[in-house]
């Protein structure tokens, strides 16, 4: 198994940056995953791995080998990398049967027939579709099809496993129940892998480490606690989960981790930062609607009157008028509150972003 | 930047683009001579060749019954057309589906051959149709299809089908949706079909019309058949016969073709115009169920129109050739006829070309039809994998002789090829050649039109397993193409087969071809054996079209 390193990776289509300068590197058994909203760059940084398409600048090693180096015009075939992908559609040749979709990659390798046989006949039964082998993927549903992606990708083991958002064809409830499965698989089988998704439930289910990715530059890398808890910029804030974010002053200058910080209305807290703020600097505040604690009744310090009531089955969510701002507070329980309620408003846990 | 299938060697990739060079020489060297030739009359430059088409009344009279004839044409092939379509897709009509047999007409009467046969039917005296007139107590014969309005009937009955298939591909392309919006913002049928489908229709339809001109304004055979007899003239047999003078009048033809090469590609650009530009119909590949309009009292006229296209397009035609063939004479006659095999003895035992000529199509056919498909999959897959301006070239380049009739193509082959430093006139190359050339972007569309289908991740997801391309292409690639290839093969050989724009002007002795002998035997007034070899070629076409059906009719679909 292999690291993967990309270093300062380039690319463009025509006259748009899709990836600027981006360095990552996936160490190897782990899986890291590529998130990111639809045009940042995650698919296109995925398939430069690949091979599919020719970088403009920068490096891409896998493990000691760098397949991808266009200043010393190094261009590695996706078909000399050893990787393993499966694609958003799957790509299963609807000519072949199962098992020949699965054979493919030791056939191409001139794998002897018996050890062939062996290992398509161990990939099919990782992904529990040994049954299946002498089926045509049309005959297969979403899932079945699914699953025999996978056990292409992985049957002749191959340095890298590439996943291109592999569930988002499916439907909810199996989404869900296929994210554990491509987890386990990959613990059990250790193979270093990249992971693309626009999901970010998926990503947090499935990833050692999150890459969260935005016009072309990796905004945050990361678990995803790290994501949640310590954002970097608003944009991952406001990315992975919802966030309440109010314009906010430094009091007075910080120490490393904390700040004192004033906001509309005379509202006051402490917050977690990442930087050194001086006595002034405007920032944002960042409160996440969990953190809000809510006291019926008013309370001795901050209020706000409840404007809106959700629920969401599980959790009930409210919308707070504070007077020149709003909130949204979430509960783990039924609605306790109704519109036109006074409450009281502390928080749990508040985080400060440099303005 | 070029990306294409990135598994490709350079030297993969080399050969592809060696291959599309060399197709794109085939066209652009005639094209290049046929300019050439038409700018220097007399050996001198000057435009004299092009004045004359305007400047001679002669010359003008025949450019503008071009246009005229094609016109007319092309409205009655819409006449036929878009009702065949309509009742086919939309309309409750029992034994509809019958109708999309229409799609067919061409592969069993091509228009040449469908002229043929309408001259059989209705030349003044012989004429089957005129003498079951006579028969009726008729005095005068009734039609003389030897006359421009012959040639104009012809013609619109033979460019109808193009039409059916183009309305009916956009009839049914529309989305339910659409209608069933309208009905529920209150409209009734007639009104969604005036409101809705028809303004969505019409620039297809349009387009359909513009089809049925180009194929109308390129026609040799028809004209040739039953213009000339009329001193009827339009451009392709105008040159035909500039070009047969003693000595040739080479410069006044290449001119003519040019102007026939200009008019088609106003057409094509035009019809393209309306296509990718006016049409809101995309054709999505999914299948819609539409409801189907009550004919009511409409009835008993759709089943009229259907029944007299079926009989003036394909039934009366090949009845007329079948017994003409049989009949000693080689024509009706009303005091009394007797059976006979001679004429298909005759063709067999004594007629020198007549075999030979079989064997000649078959010959010239196959290995044109190969290269034909050859080139133009290899010029497909490019222009479907690759950006940047040489795939961008290319895919122009190898649709062109979409714009250049049969008669241009063989002007200007035999321009080129006549003399140093390639001279395959005289020998069966040229029409060879001269086939490929013709029907390059059928080759073309065979491919790419399934290649459209083929995800393009299917090949990337072979590369990612570590396959050259090569192995990619003969594992992935062509097995699900390869039935779109043998039906695209199959439509090659058959219209090679039947070429004779160009062959016409090629052939020399002993390389006779299938159309050049029906148009000898035509010529020389000898209409039994002129029936006999039609019925021959007629029945050998149905023998293909019957075994390889599958091929021919349907896409292939993924096997579940």
């Amino acid at each position: 198994m292999s690291t993967v390193r990309i270093e300062n990776l380039e690319k463009r289509f025509g006259d748009v940056e899709v990836l600027k300068r981006v360095s990552l590197t996936v160490p190897a058994h782990s899986l890291v995953t590529l998130l990111g909203p639809s045009g940042c760059g995650k698919t296109t940084l995925l398939r430069l791995v690949a091979g599919l398409e020719r970088a403009d600048g920068g490096t891409v090693a896998i493990g000691e080998r760098a397949v991808s180096d266009p200043a010393r015009g190094v261009h590695l075939p996706p078909a000399a990398r050893r990787i393993g992908m499966v694609f958003q559609s799957y790509a299963l040749w609807p000519h072949k049967r199962v098992w020949e979709n699965v054979a493919h990659p030791l056939r191409v390798r001139k794998t002897p027939a018996a050890e062939l046989r062996d290992r398509v006949q161990q990939a099919l039964g990782v992904v529990q579709l040994a049954q299946l082998a002498e089926r045509f993927p049309g005959e297969l549903s979403g899932g079945q099809q699914q699953r025999v992606a996978l056990a292409r990708a992985i049957v002749y083991e191959p340095e890298v496993l590439l996943l291109d958002e592999p569930l988002s064809n499916l439907d909810a409830k199996l989404r869900t129940e296929m994210r554990y499965e491509i987890r386990e698989l990959q613990q059990r089988s250790r193979l270093t892998t990249i992971y693309v998704t626009h999901d970010q439930e998926e990503a947090f289910v499935i990833s050692d480490q999150i890459c969260l990715m935005h016009g072309g530059v990796i905004e945050q890398l990361g678990s995803a606690l790290d994501l949640y808890r310590t954002p970097r910029t608003r944009f991952v804030a406001d990315f992975v989960g919802a966030a309440n974010e109010l314009p906010g002053t430094a009091r007075s200058a910080g120490t490393e981790g904390n700040v004192a910080v004033a906001i509309a209305d005379g509202w006051e807290f402490t917050a977690h930062c990442r930087h050194r703020f001086a006595a002034g600097d405007k920032l944002w505040l960042l409160v996440r609607p969990e953190d809000i604690l809510l006291v019926p009744g008013g309370g001795t310090g901050a209020s706000a009157r409840v404007v809106q009531v959700t629920y969401l089955g599980g959790i009930s969510e409210y919308v707070l008028d504070a007077g020149s701002f709003r909130l949204k507070a979430r509960e783990l329980s039924v609605p306790r509150l109704a519109a036109g309620d006074r409450v009281g408003v502390n928080a749990i846990r508040t985080f400060a972003l440099p303005q | 930047m070029n990306v294409g299938s990135l598994s490709e060697t350079r030297g993969e990739r080399l050969t592809q683009q060696a291959i599309i060079v060399i197709a794109a020489l085939l066209v652009i060297y005639p094209v290049g001579w046929l300019l050439y030739a038409s700018a220097t009359p007399g050996g001198k430059p000057g435009f004299d060749a092009y004045v004359a088409l305007f400047a001679n009344p002669e010359l003008f009279r025949v450019f503008l019954n071009s246009v005229l004839v094609a016109i007319c044409a092309a409205l009655i092939a819409l006449g036929c057309g878009v009702p065949l379509a309509f009742l086919a897709v939309r309309s409750d009509l029992r034994g509809r589906s019958l109708i999309s047999l229409c799609a067919m007409v061409p592969l069993i009467t091509p228009p040449f051959i469908g002229g043929l046969a309408w001259a059989v039917l209705g030349a003044p005296q012989t004429g089957l149709l005129n003498l079951a007139g006579k028969w009726l107590g008729l005095s005068e014969p009734w039609l003389n299809i030897y006359s421009l309005g012959g040639t104009i009937f012809c013609l619109g009955i033979y460019m109808s089908p193009y039409v059916y298939v183009l309305t009916a591909g956009v009839l049914a392309a529309i989305d339910p949706a659409l209608e069933e919006a309208a009905e529920t913002s209150g409209s009734r049928t007639g009104d969604v079909l005036r409101s809705v489908v028809l303004p969505l229709a019409i620039p297809g339809i349009g387009a359909a019309a513009l089809v049925a001109f180009l194929n109308a304004i390129e026609q040799f055979g028809i004209p040739a058949i039953l213009g000339r007899p009329a001193n009827v003239f339009l451009l392709p047999t105008e040159i035909y016969r500039l070009m047969g003078r003693m000595p040739p009048n080479l410069a006044q033809a290449a001119a003519a073709a040019t102007l026939l090469m200009v008019l088609s590609a106003i057409a094509i650009a035009l019809q393209q115009f309306l296509v990718t530009r006016r049409s809101y119909v995309t054709v999505s590949g999914k299948g819609f169920r539409h409801k189907r309009l009550a004919l009511g009292a409409w009835r008993a006229p759709a089943y009229g129109l259907v029944v007299a296209y079926a009989l003036l397009a394909v039934a009366l035609p090949v009845l007329a050739l079948l017994v003409n063939s049989l009949l000693a004479a080689g024509f009706v006659s009303l005091t009394g006829n007797s059976l006979s095999f001679r004429h298909y003895v005759y063709l067999w035992a004594e007629y020198p070309a007549g075999l030979r000529s079989l064997w000649n199509g078959a010959l010239y056919s196959a290995i044109g039809a190969t290269a034909a498909l050859i080139l133009g999959a290899v010029g497909a897959y490019f222009i479907a994998r690759n950006r940047g301006w040489f795939a961008r070239v290319a895919g122009m380049v190898l649709v062109l002789p979409l714009a250049l009739p049969g008669i241009v193509i063989g002007t200007g082959l035999m321009l080129a090829y006549i003399k140093p430093p390639l001279v395959l006139y005289g020998t069966m190359w040229i029409l060879v050649v001269s086939y490929i050339t013709r029907f390059l972007p059928f080759g073309e569309r065979a491919t790419s039109s399934a290649l459209l289908q083929v995800d393009r991740s299917l090949e990337e997801a072979s590369a990612v397993c570590g396959a050259s391309w090569f192995a990619t292409f003969r594992w992935v690639l062509l097995p699900l193409i390869r039935p779109a290839l043998i039906g695209g093969w199959l439509l090659l050989f058959i219209s090679m087969v039947r070429e004779l724009g160009t062959s016409v002007l090629l052939y020399s002795y002993g390389q006779e071809v299938p159309a050049v002998v029906l148009f000898d035997l035509y010529e020389s007034g000898n209409m039994g054996s002129m029936s006999a070899y039609a019925t021959i070629l007629l029945v050998l076409t149905l023998i293909i079209v019957v075994a390889f059906q599958k091929f021919l009719s349907t896409e292939f679909a993924p096997s579940n």
